[in-house]
């Protein structure tokens, strides 16, 4: 009897499976367990409201107490500075922008073509938070502090890194439904360098007051306390333990402060009428597609039961593709053939109608991509505009809100994916000064640039002339400027290395200067735009393209999906239209779709002959067939 | 699966025509009419002192013939090479091509349906074949008009089968069987229209 109670007794206090946190993982219970925590900071000291100066909330203690910290830290969000950070399909960069200098570049450590990773630009984790750290779920950069044996680090980063201390992982930014949550709070505190605070001023537990930013590099936050923060003392009970409403599934909410879309032909008191994701309207969450299990590798919807849209295999390997395929659009909507489980194979995930796609050849199907005609904007005759919560600090309130509008992301741009597949994407025209080694384009650091050319690029002028949110770069002013960096650059280099060349990038050319100084532009590989494929917002079926058998929408002479204009972004002649055919992007052959659309003009006319011929040629059939059975009577009936 | 039963089948009747053409070189049961009884057109079908309707119904059997050539190479060209499907201006070609076939077969229908009735000889002829009887097939134009008849029939489903896909009444699944159609009783036209030409011609040769 003692040994069985023992044995429940372990069974039922032991930890979850090995290597995995206390809290990770499902017992079956279904009701939302309350988290009525004590909270510990960096120190792993418990956090009482009543003691003065308390630290703030340290989530690697706090949260890793239950769950596994590092589990979570390489799952998408989190492992983007890692070396080997996995590339998958293509997606939004941080796109580093300095218009003084007509700069905007696209910056990705996952090795995204067309994307620049933060070491090309001397971009190191502390600076690439002072970029990004507005819309930054922690964690990753955010914990990058350099080692006492880095050489190549900044000293003054060793100061300041103390000073601001780590920005963990924010568990909260996601996972806390209380609606006073506010990561405007915590993108406020990252703009004050206070990273360690960052979450919890946005959990609304506390305040703070002092700014990281502010203090000198010497400055000892163990012994001063120049940053004080200020517990609700109402939050917490008796035990100093506190009531976080921390729920798995992430509300859309939570999504919404880093990857929200604004329409920019519905803005401002035009919003109103823009309809959300069908989905979210009725009534799903991001979550219901993007799962996740404690490895935080967040299904993307991009890994699909028939294709996979890359061919990285590191990639793939990080998902169970049996399982997430179940979740892309064809595996709720199809269901996936290649799945374990029967409800899987089926589809229909959360009622997810079965498409029937009445009319419309299966050819489309491998052409193009569920979104192409579901998803984003309904194409116009030129590509419209939108703004992104990361990339224009969207969603920051108060006194530290923005209202940036470059880079301009036009969408939606009907393009070819790694996989052929036609799907929309939102693009950018990168713009940045650079150096041409061996016909390798590399950025130069915006802070640079502002050094070298500070008086061509008219960096001190006070409010300059803005034209399409340009301030207009002429030919004579890049010429001038390339010849700065050239005095800079070419003077720098070692003897028998090749000379480095200073370009400029912009509108899809790559500006050089010849042997006597002309300024010339020519193609290259590193001006082309950078897209990345988008989901949503997904339309409702009946507003699809091609909904209704309307082949039109598409196989016209002038149908937007096709031949669509697509903006050129350019600080040169900036109030100049220019635009590059759409089909330049999808790898279309224009004449013939011309060719094609010219012929569904026929259509109609081809429908009606072939009926009038087929009911004709069924009649004269029948009359012979009848004539035929008339001579099987006649013969049966001679046989008495 | 359809590329191989498309090889299969055309290698059958390739065969089939060869051996056939072969049986009938060395029985001599093929002699050429004399020298100036063939018009230098014989194998369109031409002869002389054809009426000014006979002459259409001929053009209109080339056209047909040219078209059912031209739907052929752009259709199963590629499939029976790499099992590709058409596209481009292939797939524009084939589908321009279709209705110009499709009303020539309209107009030899009309025009030679009556003449492709099959005589009380050959329903006997028809009747003693599907009892297995030995039958005397000399002079027998049967196979020549089952073949006509068979590729009237099939062109129905053939154009219907694509014509239906157009409209907004079959979804995916739906679609994929039309075509399914569409590919096999285009194969079993093809074939009867090859062994009907064939017979059309030897019969004219001889």
């Amino acid at each position: 009897m003692s040994l069985m109670l023992l044995t429940c007794f372990i069974t039922q206090v032991r930890p979850a499976e090995k290597g995995k946190g206390l809290g990770d993982g499902h017992d079956g219970n279904r009701t939302s367990i309350s988290h009525v925590i004590t909270l510990y900071d960096e120190k792993d000291v418990e956090i009482k409201p009543t003691v003065s100066q308390p630290r703030p909330i340290s989530m690697r203690n706090t949260c890793g107490k239950c769950h596994d910290y590092d589990a979570m830290a390489s799952g998408w969000h989190f492992h983007s500075g890692s070396t080997n950070a996995l590339s998958g399909r293509v997606g939004e960069p941080w796109v580093l922008t300095d218009t003084r200098i007509r700069t905007q570049i696209p910056i990705s450590n996952r090795g995204w073509k067309g994307t620049y990773k933060p070491n090309d630009i001397n971009l190191s984790a502390w600076k690439f938070l002072k970029q990004f750290s507005s819309h930054f779920p922690g964690g990753n950069y955010g914990e990058m502090e350099p080692s006492d044996d880095d050489d190549s680090a900044d000293p003054e980063e060793f100061l300041r890194w103390p000073i601001s201390g780590k920005y963990e992982i924010n568990c909260l930014a996601c996972h806390h439904a209380d609606r006073k949550q506010n990561q405007s709070d915590a993108a406020l505190q990252a703009a004050r360098e206070n990273y360690r605070w960052a979450a919890t001023v946005a959990s609304g537990l506390a305040t703070v007051k002092g700014t990281a930013s502010e203090l000198d590099d010497f400055y000892d936050p163990e012994t001063e306390y120049e940053i004080v923060t200020s517990y609700d003392k109402s939050r917490f009970d008796a035990n100093n333990k506190v009531f976080l409403d921390i729920v798995r599934k992430p509300p859309s909410n939570r999504c919404y402060y880093c990857h929200s879309t604004q329409d920019l032909q519905t803005p401002g008191k035009d919003e109103w009428i823009h309809n959300e994701d069908v989905h979210l309207a009725s009534g799903m969450s991001c979550a219901d597609c993007h799962r996740n299990g404690v490895d935080h590798m967040i299904s993307r919807g991009d890994i699909g039961p028939m294709e996979n849209p890359h061919d990285s295999s590191a990639y793939l390997q990080a998902f169970d593709v049996k399982k997430v395929a179940s979740y892309s659009c064809r595996g709720c909507h199809m269901g996936n053939p290649n799945a374990v489980n029967l409800s899987d194979k089926m589809g229909g995930h959360l009622g997810a109608p079965i498409p029937e796609h009445k009319g419309i050849p299966p050819i489309h199907f491998e052409k193009l991509s569920c979104t192409a005609c579901h998803s984003g904007r309904l194409p116009g005759d030129k590509t419209s505009r939108v703004r992104t919560a990361r990339i224009h600090k969207l969603g920051l309130h108060g006194r530290h809100a923005m209202n940036k509008q470059l880079p301009h992301v036009v969408t939606p741009v009907f393009a070819a994916t790694a996989n052929g597949k036609i799907a929309p994407h939102n693009m950018i025209w990168p713009s940045f000064w650079g150096l041409k080694t061996n016909d390798v384009v590399k950025p130069l650091p915006p802070d640079l640039v502002r050094e070298i050319a500070s008086d061509e690029l008219g960096v001190e002028t006070d409010n300059p002339e803005r034209v399409n949110d340009w301030i207009e770069l002429s030919k004579e002013q890049i010429g001038k400027v390339l010849k700065l960096i050239d005095d800079e650059y070419k003077s720098d280099s070692d003897e028998g290395e090749p000379e480095p060349e200073a370009v400029y990038v912009a509108a899809g050319s790559l500006f050089s200067l010849t042997d006597k100084g002309v300024v010339i532009s020519a193609t290259h590989k590193a001006a082309e735009p950078y897209k990345w494929p988008i989901a949503h917002d997904v339309r409702p079926a009946s507003q699809s393209l091609g909904s209704n058998g309307n082949c039109a929408d598409c196989h016209s002479q002038d149908s937007p999906f096709i031949f669509g204009s697509v903006e050129v972004d350019t600080p040169i002649n900036p109030g100049e239209e220019q635009t590059v055919d759409m089909t330049e992007f999808g790898g279309l052959d224009p004449l013939y779709y011309q060719s094609f659309a010219f012929t569904f003009l026929f259509r109609p006319w081809m429908k009606v002959v072939v009926i009038f011929a087929c009911v004709l040629i069924g009649l004269v059939l029948l009359l012979f067939a009848l004539k035929g059975m008339d001579r099987i009577i006649k013969m049966a009936g001679k046989n008495k | 699966m359809f590329q191989a039963i498309s090889w299969a089948l055309f290698v059958i009747i390739f065969l089939g025509v060869l051996i056939h053409m072969t049986v009938d070189l060395v029985g001599g049961k093929i002699r050429s009419k004399k020298s100036g009884e063939l018009h230098r057109f014989w194998w369109c079908g031409w002869r002389k002192g054809l009426t000014c309707f006979s002459k259409f119904k001929r053009v209109a059997l080339i056209v047909a013939v040219i078209c059912l050539i031209v739907m052929f190479f752009t259709a199963f060209s590629g499939r029976l090479a790499a099992d590709q499907l058409m596209t481009g201006y292939v797939l524009m070609i084939h589908v321009g091509t279709a209705p110009v076939f499709i009303l020539c077969l309209l107009f030899l229908i009309v025009s030679w349906g009556y003449q492709c009735r099959l005589t009380d000889a050959e329903w006997k002829e028809l009747l003693n074949r599907l009892k297995f009887k030995s039958t005397n097939p000399k002079g027998s134009l049967l196979v020549i008009k089952l073949t006509f008849w068979l590729a009237m029939i099939l062109s129905v489903p053939v154009s219907m089968s694509m014509l239906a896909s157009m409209f907004t009444i079959f979804g995916t699944h739906g679609q994929e069987v039309l075509f399914n159609i569409h590919q096999y009783t285009s194969l079993a036209l093809v074939a009867s229209a090859v062994i009907h030409i064939y017979l059309l011609l030897r019969n004219q040769y001889k």
